[in-house]
C-alpha cells in the first residue's frame, strides 16, 4: 500500500489523472447517485426516516408497479435469454445457412433507438395494427400489458444475451465437446452434460444483464404498458414531471436502484469470474457440428422466426414513415417528413450537436480509465472502476432525476443547458470506451508497455506512444457505440431536455403519445439513417482495423 | 569488496506476492536475496521454474517494489525510483517490441526521449547498433516481417543503443531453436563485453548460464543456494540441490574413518579410499558424506581384470582408485562416448559417461564391474 503512493507521488502526472478521474467520478456519477437516495429520506421538515416510501407504496397502484417491473424483468431475462443462445449456438455451433444473415439480424437492434420496435408492435399489432386487424381480422385485440411489454423487450434485448453467449461459445474449446463425442456421448448428451454447463456462467451473465436492461427501460413500458400495467420507471418520470413530486420520484427511482445494484454486483464480481474460459479468446474457426437434424429443425424455426420479426419491424417503420394514415390509408406521402424536417430540425440539430460533443469526450475518458484500471497500481483502483461503471449499469432514470437535482443550484446550476446533457451522455457512455479499452489492453502484453517505460518513457509518454496507438481501433469502435447510444438515449436525457435544448427520441415519444404514429416512424428513419451514415463514415474512414475491432466486438 | 566498488549490490531482497483473498496463499518468491555484481560482469541467475528469477529481475528493472530490502545501483539507493527513471535495459521474453513501429522507430524510441544526445548522435548510435547486430538492410521493416532471431537482435539492439548502466535479460532465447541459440548466447556475450555493460541473465538452461557468465547464482524457492564462477560451481558445488542441478552428478555414500594430509580416509561398502578436502570443508571422524562423482569422472571396468592391471589413460587423469562394485544395467553407445548405468546395492543407480570407449573396451550389460574414480576431481558433500 505505502509502496504504491510512493510511486504514484513519484509520477505526478500520473497522481494528477488519477486524481482527477476520482474527482470526475465522484462529482458526475457519485453525487446525483447520492442526491436521490438523500432526497428519497430526508423528510421536508429535515429528519431521515423511510416516510416518503411509505406513503408512495402505500398505493396499490404503486405497489403494482414494483412487482409489474420485477416480474416483467424476470420473464424478459429468460426469454431473451433463451432466443439469445439459440441464435448464438445456430451460429457457432451448426452448419445451417444464412448464418450471416442471423447474425446481422441480431446485432441490428442494437443501433436501434429502445423502443422503435414498440412503435413497430403498435403499428403491426395495434388496436388498427396490420397483423391484427388487417390479416387475422382481429378488432378488439388489446396490445397494451404485459404482454406487449414482454414481446416488445425480449426482442429489444435478446441481442444483449445474443452478444455475450456467442462471444462464450466461440472461445469455449469445441475439441472438450469432440472429446466427449469421441467418447462414445450421443449428441444431445454432449449438448446437456458439456455444452451448456460450461456456458452457464455465460448464460447466468447473459440473464443477469437482460434483467437490468428490462427494469431500467422507459420508451417500451411508456408506449406499451397502458395505464393497467404501471412499471417502475414510467411512474417515476410521472410523478416528476406530471405531479412535480421530486421526493416520490426519487423514491420510486432508489426502489429501481436497489434490485439493478444487486444484479449488477452479482453479475460483475461472481457471475463473470466464474467463466471457464474469457471471452476475448479467439474463435478457433473449424467449429463441430452438434446438431440432430431435429435439433437443427427447431433452431431455423425459432431464429428464422425471430429474424422475421425484427425485419417486418423494420418494414413496418419504413412503410409507415410514408404512409398517409397508417392502418387506414396507406398511400405515399412526403407529409411525414416535412414534419420531420420542419417541426423536428431544432431536435434533430441538437441531438447532433450533443453527441458529437459528448462522444469524443467519453471515448478518451474512457481510455485514460481502462489504462489507469488495466495497467496501473494505485490506491482504490478496483473502486474506480466500479464507478466509473455505475452510470452505465443503473437504471437512466435514476441519474436522469439525479442529475436534476444535483445541478439545480449555483455554481453548478446547469438545468436546462446543453452541459447537463452533455455531462449525462459523457459518464453515462464512457463504460463502453471503458470495456472497449479494457479488452482491448489485456490482450496486449503488457511487456510491450514495460519495454517503453524501461527505455526511460514516463506513464504519460508510454500512453500517447505506444499504448494508444495500439488501442486506437477499440477506441474508435468503442466511440461508435457511444455515439449510437448517445443518439438513442432517453430513459435520463428526458429529465434533462428544455425547451432550448431537444432529444429526437424524446421527441418520437411525444409524437407517439398524441398518436402520430407516422411522425414517428419517420423520426425513426432520420435518425436509423443518421446513425448508419455515421458508423459508416467512420469505418471507411478508418478502413480494415476499425471493421475487425467491431467485428471482434459484435 | 567494497560496496562502492560494485555496479549492483541488492541487499536482503525479500518479495512476498500477497493474495488478498486467502493470505495463506501467499507467494514468497524472493526470500532474503543479498548479491553484489562488479562492473562490466555478466552474473546468470539460474534456477528451476518458479524459484523467483524473474522477479529478482523485474525488482532490479523498477517493475515490482521489494516487499523487503534494497537494490543499489552504481551505490545510489533505487529500491524507489521509477522504472522509467533506472539506467536499465530490459530484454524481454517475447521481445516485447512495439508492433505498430518500424524496426528503426522500434530501436530510437529511447534515444528520442533523451533530450542530451543529439539528432546526428542519436542517428549514428542506432546505425552503429543496427550494424552490429547485422540488421542494417532491415531498419524499414516491421517486427511482424522479421524471423525469430532477428526480432531476438532487435530487442537486444534497443536495449543497448541507450548504453545503460546495466543489461537485463530474462530468458532472452528460449523462444529461439537450439542451433540460432547457442549462436546468439555467443553474440549476445560479445556485444556485452564490446560495450562493458553489468549484466543481468536469467536462465534455466545450465549450459547456456556455463557458456556466457562470469558468475552464476543458483535459486532455489526464491533463496540463494550459490554463487560462484561456473567452474566453482560445477566442480564445488555447495549442496546436493546444485550438483544436480548444474550438470548431472552421481552421490556415492560414504563415512569419514579419519582426517589427515589434507584430505579425508573415507569408508565406502568396505572399501577405504582417500580423497583430498577442498580446503573449505571440515569433517570430523563418523561423518556421513556424499562423494560428488560427475559421470565424466566416473569409469566402469571389469571386475575381475581390474585388479592389478595398469589402467589404460590414467596418467592424465591422476590415480584412479576403485571405490564401489555393481552390475552393468545398461549401455548406450553414443559415439565419442558411451554410457553405462550402474547397479549397485543399497545405492541409487550410477552414470558413468567414458569418452574413448574403443580404448577401454565396450562392456556387456549384466557383466560384473567395479567403478574407479580419480579423487583429485571428486568433491564431498556433507549428507542432509
Ligand atoms: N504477480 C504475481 N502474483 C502472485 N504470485 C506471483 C506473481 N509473480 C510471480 N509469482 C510467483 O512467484 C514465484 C516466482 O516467480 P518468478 O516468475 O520469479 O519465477 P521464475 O524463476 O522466473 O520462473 P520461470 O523459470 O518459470 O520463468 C512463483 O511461484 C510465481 O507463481
Ligand atoms: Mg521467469
Amino acid at each position: 500500500m505505502l509502496a504504491a503512493w510512493r510511486r504514484l507521488v513519484a509520477e505526478p502526472p500520473l497522481f494528477i489523472a488519477v486524481l482527477a478521474v476520482f474527482a470526475l467520478l465522484a462529482l458526475f456519477v457519485i453525487y446525483p447517485i447520492f442526491k436521490v437516495v438523500e432526497v428519497s429520506l430526508v423528510q421536508p421538515d429535515g429528519s431521515w426516516s423511510l416516510a416518503t416510501f411509505r406513503t408512495i407504496f402505500s398505493s396499490w397502484y404503486m405497489r403494482a408497479a414494483l412487482t409489474n417491473t420485477l416480474v416483467t424483468a424476470l420473464i424478459v431475462a429468460v426469454l431473451a435469454t433463451a432466443i439469445g443462445f439459440a441464435f448464438a449456438f445456430a451460429v457457432t455451433r451448426t452448419n445451417i445457412p444464412f448464418k450471416g444473415l442471423l447474425n446481422t439480424i441480431a446485432i441490428l437492434p442494437v443501433i436501434s433507438p429502445p423502443f422503435v420496435w414498440s412503435v413497430a408492435i403498435i403499428m403491426l399489432f395495434g388496436r388498427n395494427g396490420f397483423v391484427t386487424s388487417k390479416l387475422l381480422g382481429l378488432h378488439d385485440f388489446n396490445i397494451y400489458g404485459m404482454h406487449g411489454l414482454v414481446f416488445a423487450q425480449v426482442v429489444t434485448f435478446f441481442p444483449v444475451a445474443y452478444m455475450t453467449l456467442k462471444g462464450v461459445l466461440e472461445s469455449l474449446d469445441n475439441s472438450l465437446e469432440e472429446a466427449a463425442l469421441d467418447l462414445g456421448a450421443s449428441r444431445w448428451h454432449v449438448f446437456r452434460k458439456v455444452t451448456l454447463p460450461l456456458a452457464r456462467p455465460g448464460l447466468a451473465s447473459a440473464a443477469l444483464i437482460v434483467f437490468i436492461e428490462s427494469m431500467a427501460d422507459f420508451g417500451n413500458p411508456l408506449i406499451l404498458s397502458g395505464s393497467h400495467f404501471p412499471t417502475l420507471a414510467v411512474q417515476a418520470y410521472l410523478q416528476v414531471t406530471g405531479m412535480f413530486d421530486l421526493r416520490g420520484g426519487a423514491a420510486l427511482a432508489v426502489a429501481l436502484l436497489v434490485p439493478s445494484l444487486v444484479a449488477f454486483v452479482v453479475q460483475k464480481y461472481w457471475v463473470s469470474r466464474r467463466r471457464y474460459v474469457t471471452v476475448t479468446g479467439k474463435p478457433t474457426g473449424r467449429s463441430y457440428m452438434a446438431v440432430s437434424r431435429g435439433a437443427k429443425a427447431f433452431l431455423i424455426a425459432v431464429t428464422g422466426l425471430v429474424s422475421l420479426l425484427v425485419i417486418s419491424f423494420y418494414v413496418a417503420i419504413a412503410v409507415g414513415a410514408f404512409a398517409r394514415l397508417w392502418g387506414f390509408d396507406h398511400s405515399f406521402t412526403w407529409r411525414n417528413f416535412e414534419y420531420v424536417f420542419g417541426v423536428g430540425r431544432e431536435a434533430i440539430l441538437d441531438t447532433l450537436v450533443i453527441a458529437v460533443a459528448s462522444t469524443p469526450v467519453a471515448g478518451i475518458l474512457g481510455m485514460v480509465i481502462a489504462f489507469l484500471v488495466v495497467r496501473q497500481r494505485f490506491p482504490g483502483r478496483s473502486t474506480m472502476e466500479f464507478v466509473s461503471l455505475l452510470d452505465y449499469a443503473l437504471p437512466g432514470t435514476l441519474i436522469g432525476i439525479g442529475y436534476v437535482l444535483a445541478f439545480n443550484t449555483r455554481p453548478l446550476a446547469l438545468t436546462g443547458t446543453f452541459a447537463i446533457i452533455a455531462l449525462h451522455f459523457i459518464f453515462r457512455y464512457m463504460p463502453l470506451g471503458i470495456q472497449a479499452g479494457v479488452a482491448s489492453l489485456q490482450q496486449i502484453h503488457p511487456s510491450i508497455e514495460e519495454a517503453a517505460i524501461n527505455l526511460g518513457a514516463s506513464t504519460a509518454q508510454t500512453f500517447r506512444k505506444v499504448t494508444l496507438p495500439l488501442v486506437a481501433p477499440a477506441f474508435f469502435s468503442g466511440l461508435v457505440f457511444s455515439f449510437v447510444r448517445a443518439m438513442t438515449a432517453v430513459s435520463g436525457a428526458i429529465f434533462l431536455v428544455s425547451a432550448d435544448w431537444q432529444l429526437m427520441t424524446v421527441q418520437i415519444l411525444s409524437q407517439v403519445g398524441s398518436g402520430r404514429l407516422g411522425a414517428a416512424a419517420a423520426f425513426s428513419m432520420v435518425l436509423l439513417a443518421i446513425i448508419l451514415l455515421a458508423t459508416g463514415t467512420i469505418r471507411l474512414l478508418l478502413g480494415r482495423a476499425f471493421g475487425a475491432a467491431i467485428q471482434q466486438r459484435l | 569488496m567494497a560496496a562502492l566498488a560494485m555496479d549492483i549490490v541488492i541487499e536482503g531482497l525479500t518479495k512476498v506476492f500477497v493474495n488478498r483473498a486467502d493470505p495463506s496463499r501467499s507467494v514468497t518468491a524472493v526470500n532474503n536475496v543479498s548479491l553484489s555484481i562488479a562492473p562490466g560482469q555478466l552474473v546468470t541467475l539460474l534456477g528451476p521454474s518458479g524459484c523467483g528469477k524473474t522477479t529478482i529481475l523485474r525488482i532490479i528493472a523498477g517493475f515490482e517494489t521489494p516487499t523487503s530490502g534494497k537494490v543499489l545501483l552504481g551505490g545510489r539507493d533505487i529500491t524507489h525510483t521509477p522504472p522509467n527513471k533506472r539506467d536499465t535495459a530490459l530484454v524481454f521474453q517475447n521481445y516485447a517490441l512495439f508492433p505498430h513501429l518500424t524496426v528503426w522507430e522500434n530501436v530510437t524510441f529511447g534515444l528520442k526521449l533523451r533530450k542530451d544526445i543529439s539528432p546526428e548522435e542519436q542517428k549514428a548510435r542506432a546505425e552503429r547498433v543496427l550494424s552490429q547486430v547485422g540488421l542494417s538492410d532491415m531498419a524499414q521493416r516491421s517486427p511482424d516481417q522479421l524471423s525469430g532471431g532477428q526480432q531476438q537482435r532487435v530487442a537486444l539492439a534497443r536495449a543497448i543503443v541507450n548504453e545503460p548502466r546495466v543489461l537485463l535479460f530474462d530468458e532472452p532465447l528460449s523462444n529461439l531453436d537450439a542451433k540460432l541459440r547457442e549462436q546468439m548466447r555467443l553474440e549476445i556475450r560479445a556485444l556485452q563485453q564490446r560495450h562493458g555493460i553489468t549484466s543481468v541473465y536469467v536462465t534455466h538452461d545450465q549450459s547456456e548460464a556455463m557458456a556466457i557468465s562470469d558468475r552464476i547464482v543458483i535459486l532455489k524457492d526464491g533463496r540463494i543456494e550459490q554463487a560462484g564462477t561456473p567452474e566453482e560451481v560445477y566442480t564445488r558445488p555447495a549442496t546436493h540441490f546444485v550438483a544436480d542441478f548444474i550438470g548431472r552428478a552421481n552421490f556415492v555414500s560414504a563415512r569419514v574413518a579419519g582426517v589427515s594430509k589434507g584430505g579425508y580416509d573415507l569408508e565406502v561398502n568396505g572399501r577405504t579410499v582417500f580423497v583430498p578436502g577442498s580446503g573449505q570443508d571440515s569433517f570430523g571422524p563418523g561423518d556421513f558424506v556424499d562423494i560428488l562423482l560427475r559421470p565424466e569422472n566416473t569409469y566402469v571396468l571389469p571386475r575381475s581384470g581390474a585388479v592389478g592391471q595398469p589402467v589404460p589413460g590414467a596418467g592424465a587423469q591422476g590415480e584412479l582408485t576403485p571405490v564401489v562394485d555393481g552390475r552393468l544395467v545398461r549401455r548406450s553407445f553414443l559415439g565419442a562416448v558411451v554410457e553405462y548405468e550402474i547397479e549397485v546395492p543399497g545405492h541409487p543407480r550410477l552414470l558413468a559417461e567414458m569418452s574413448n570407449p574403443f580404448a577401454w573396451g565396450l562392456l556387456e550389460p549384466g557383466s560384473e564391474v567395479t567403478v574407479y574414480f580419480s579423487p583429485r576431481v571428486a568433491h564431498l558433500l556433507r549428507r542432509p
